[in-house]
Order: C-alpha cells, then structure tokens, then sequence
C-alpha cells in the first residue's frame, strides 16, 4: 500500500507541474489495461465470492445459495488453527527479516562507494533467482542427508544421528526469509538513503553520540522504508504456497496450501472459496489497521522526499 | 524515550567498532543468502543418484540428462513453453501498461467516479492481492469460460500479473520527463505524431524496455499463479521442477537449478550495468 502512497504522491505533483490534456484520448489509453483487470481480476475474485455462498459450487441445477460453508470454517477448528499459524509464522518471517534486512540496509548506505553497487547487486540478486529452486536448495542444507546435519554427524560427530530439521514451522520460516528478504531490505535502503546527511552531523556536533543520532535522527527518517518492507514480506509470506509446501510438510502447512488443496486435489470450490474470501478480508483489515496505526501517509506526508 | 536515550548516550561506540560490527552482519547475511545456491550448484555433479554430502567424485551426468543429445523432454518443452510465454506476456504487458501509463499521467479524464487515485490503485491491485488467491480466482474463470490450461490464457494471466510492473516503472519515467522538450519540436513546426516519435518515444524508451525486461522475468520465474493456471502441455519450467520435487530430492533438478542460476545472475548483472548506463 505504502507503493501506492508514493505513487499518489508522486501523481499529486505531477498534476501541478504538467498540464495536462483533456479529453478522451486518455481513457483509450487506459481502457485495455482496465478492462483486463476489472474482467479478470474482478470477475475471478467475484466468482469466488459466489461459490463461496453455493452448495454445490461450481454452478449447477441443482445449486443453492448457503451459509454453510462459513459455518464449517468457523466450527472445524482446523482451519482456525491453519490460518493462526500461518499468521504467527508470517509474524516471525517478517520481524527476523527486518532484524537481519535493516543493518545491511544501513551498512550499504555508510559504506565506501567503491564496494556499494556491488554489495547492493548482491543483496538483491537472489530475488532474480527462481523461487522453487531457491526453496529446493534449503532442502539439501536442512534435510537427513543435508548439509547441517553432515556437519553435525560425519565431520564433528557432535551427534550421532541426524536432527528432523525438515519439515518444521522453523525450516517454513527460514525459508520464507530467504526467499522475502530482498522485499524487505530494499524499500529501508531508499529511504535511508534518503536521510539527509547533515542532520546527523549537526546532532554530533550539538553533543549526541552516534548512537542517539542514530535513534533521534536516522532511523525516525527510515520509517516509510521501514513499513513499506514489513507491510510487503508480511502480506507474501501470511498468503506463502510454495515454501511451506516443500520445507513443511503435511504438519505445516499454510493457509495458502490449504486453499490450494480446495480447489486443485478436493474439488471443494465452495469451502475453499469461503476460505479465500476469510483470508483477503483478514489481509486488508490487517494492512487497513496497520496504515491508520502506523500512519503511513501521514510519514510520507511529512516526510516529504523520504 | 528520556531513558532509551540516557542508556543509549552512555554506550561509547567508536566509530571503527561499529562499522565493523555491521560489515560482519552484512557478510553474515551473504552467507544466509548464498550458501544454499552454492549448495545447489556444488550437489549437480555429484555423481550419486542423491545429491547429498560427502560427494564420491565429480560428474557431469546431471547435465547430460538436460541438454542434447539425451535430455529430458519434458523439462526442456518446460523451458520452451516459459520462455514463450515470458515473451509474449510481456510483449502484451508492455503496449497496454505503457498505454495505461500514459492515459494515467498525462490527461485529466474528467470522470466522476474514476479518479486517477483509484486508477493507480486498480493498477497495482494485480500485485496486491495474495497470490495463491488470483491463482485460484482466475482459474476458476478460465474453467467457467472453458479456456482453463490453455497457452493463450496462461499469456493473458501473465499480462495480468506483471502489469503493475510496467505502469509503476513507465509512469516514473514520465514524471521525470522534460516536456518543454516536445513544446520545443512542436514550436519548431514538428507535427503531434512526429513529436511523438522523435521527442517523447525515445526518452520513454528505456522506461518501457526496463519494465518489459521485469515483466519477462516475473513470468518466467512465476510459480504461485501458474501452477493453477497450467495443465499438461502448458507446464512451464518452475510448475514442472516443482512436480520433480514435491516429494524428495533428484540432482537433475540441481543441474536445472544450476543453470537457472547462471542465467538468471547474467541477466541480472546485464540490467543492472544497462540501468547504470542509463542513468549515467
């Protein structure tokens, strides 16, 4: 959402500085775009909501319009018990990439410039990576025969049989942090790199260590970065598919996989539809909340060039 | 906030400690990042039919499986069909964002309940929406209309996802567009449609080839959507490495892996040296 504010932002001036032509000519321009989101996009999502109401889902004769399908989300349990998990393994994915994105982030902004486009082309380099093959590798490095266990059993012989470290909510996280990090460390880069200078030094020179100024000056300035990031590998890593299906096994799984289950092996369109409409109005109550809480646009606001 | 700052002006920090600190997490973290791609490519010549650690020796025999004269059909029809479809989808994503693009920064649409604010946000809405939701939602339309698992619909899916990308890195190219340049040309006697062509196209250029250039690269790797949108004849390269290791581990698929790697850093390397030529 934050990309959105930037870009509304950016809209905004943009209006005061152009003038800009009339017309019809604009709307044509837009037309094929718009057409393809609102058809697609739209009727899909409606779609869903549709089945979501039926019994039996897809449409036929015979097909009436229900509340049972919600009725069974709410009183299984599982499915209760999936979608909190899912949400406090986003939780954890999304705070340990913060805690390991930020100072590499501010690390690449006071470092020498010699080394900076090459440590900010390695930083962001594994997003170009595939992400299947990037969640297959944690399996060699994490699984009976992986690489952490020869470590631990063959060479040191620390232990003498080999750790279940695959398949785990712990293996799901670690994963998703890899695959997310990248998410998360470029929009705190830009607007660290946006900090003006001469702020910080003017707090040095009134007398604050390096420490203060960081805490007074720098990182109040990195919090749109900051919240762009958190907001982007939270969203990814709470609607994860792929990741928890290959390092977390059946005990695992996420919301995402449960949804995907639904409509590709069970052929349950209207259960699994009620559970996509759960999830998305969960996703943006959650970004909503966090936009009003953390008052996003009044940081960009404010913030001005941040 | 009065004690968090008395604490912290306390704690003398010198500059070189400091720095050093975050230099040692920086290279911690290229560890994290970078061990498990080098574990990938370390394990496709192993000559085992695991890839796993101690390696008896060194073999190429992982490769043989994908390329000629003995590969396998199924993976390189995969790779076909990806780059196809990355081709064509973000051929299609190109013309209508930068279309979009234009129609949203340059003109004033006059229209009530269209304002450009909801514009943008219908534009990005294609990245916003969870994943695996667009992959379900979309296939359940394209099984309704009877299109499901074919060519031109996984193209038109993928039009629709790498959008955003095109308009948000259009539009910024616009927004720092000079436009006394095209008032210039047409003070000069050049007419509307040359303007555009010898003025606007080529300082958009870039901006268009840049966002294509993402595009393609969001639908090749593309996996979430896709899986739900393909069936046999249309997997694409990650939905079928995918199936090859739902259930274990296989080193032909490190081979793969290995050489996704490659090409993926190439062209990463590529654009970036492109985008600094560019901004140079």
């Amino acid at each position: 959402m934050s990309i959105k504010n930037k870009f509304d932002e950016l809209n905004r001036t943009a209006s005061v500085y152009f003038k800009r032509e009339e017309g019809r000519l604009g709307l044509l321009e837009i037309l094929p775009g718009l057409t393809l989101i609102t058809v697609l996009l739209g009727g899909s999502l409606g779609i869903v909501l549709l089945y979501s109401f039926l019994e039996p889902a897809p449409v036929s004769a015979e097909s009436t319009l229900t509340l049972q399908h919600y009725r069974e989300f709410f009183e299984t349990g599982f499915y209760l018990s999936v979608l909190l998990d899912s949400f406090v393994i986003a939780v954890i994915t999304t705070a340990a990439a913060l805690a390991l994105g930020y100072p590499a982030a501010y690390y690449l902004t006071i470092m020498d410039s010699k080394w900076k486009s090459l440590y900010l082309l390695l930083m962001i380099l594994p997003f170009w990576i595939n992400v299947v093959v990037r969640t297959y590798a944690w399996r060699l490095i994490l699984g009976s025969n992986g690489l952490i266990n020869y470590f631990l059993v063959d060479i040191t012989g620390v232990i003498n049989s080999p750790l279940e470290l695959l398949y785990s909510k712990a293996a799901v996280a670690v994963g998703l942090v890899h695959v997310f990090l990248p998410f998360m460390i470029i929009p705190i880069y830009i607007s660290l790199n946006n900090v003006d200078r001469s702020g910080v030094e003017a707090a040095k020179n009134l007398g604050a260590n390096k420490l203060v100024a960081f805490s007074e000056i720098t990182f109040p300035q990195s919090l749109p970065g900051v919240a762009a990031g958190v907001l982007l590998v939270f969203v990814m890593s709470f609607g994860a598919f792929v990741t928890p299906s290959l390092l977390g096994g059946q005990q695992n799984i996420m919301i995402g996989n449960v949804i995907g289950q639904m409509f590709n092996e069970l052929q349950a369109w209207g259960l699994g539809g009620a559970i996509s409409v759960i999830f998305i109005v969960l996703v943006v109550a959650i970004v909503y909340l966090f936009n009003r809480q953390i008052g996003l646009d009044e940081i960009y606001g404010s913030g001005g060039d941040a | 906030m009065g004690s968090i700052r008395s604490v912290l002006s306390n704690i003398d920090l010198s500059d070189g400690l400091s720095t050093r600190l975050l230099k040692v997490h920086t290279l911690l973290l290229f560890t994290f990042l970078y061990v498990p791609i080098g574990v990938v490519v370390l394990l496709s010549f192993t000559p085992d039919q695991v890839p796993t650690f101690p390696m008896p020796g060194i073999s190429l025999q992982w490769y043989a499986e994908i390329f000629p004269p003995n590969y396998n059909e199924e993976l390189i029809s995969a790779l076909f069909t990806s780059l196809k479809i990355a081709t064509l989808s973000s051929i299609g994503a190109g013309v209508v964002g930068t279309l979009a693009a234009f129609g949203m920064v340059r003109h004033d649409l006059h229209i009530r309940w269209l304002s450009t604010d909801k514009l943008n946000t219908a534009f990005l809405l294609p990245l916003v929406v969870p994943w695996i939701v667009t992959g379900i939602a979309v296939s359940t339309l394209y099984s309704l209309l009877g299109i499901y698992g074919t060519f031109w619909s996984v193209v038109l899916g993928h039009i629709l996802i790498t959008i955003p990308f095109v308009v948000t890195i259009v539009s910024s190219q616009l927004y720092g567009f000079d436009r006394s340049l095209e008032e210039a040309a047409q003070n000069l006697g050049a007419s509307e449609v040359r303007t555009f062509y010898e003025v606007t196209f080529p300082i958009v250029v870039p901006g268009i080839l840049g966002g294509m250039l993402f595009a393609f690269t969001i639908s090749f790797d593309n996996f979430t959507q896709t899986f739900f949108w393909t069936s046999f004849g249309t997997d694409t390269l990650p939905v079928v490495i995918y199936s090859m290791i739902r259930t274990g581990i296989d080193p032909s698929v490190n081979a793969i892996g290995t050489v996704i790697v490659g090409f993926s850093l190439t062209v990463a390397v590529i654009g970036e040296k492109l985008s600094q030529r560019v901004l140079d």
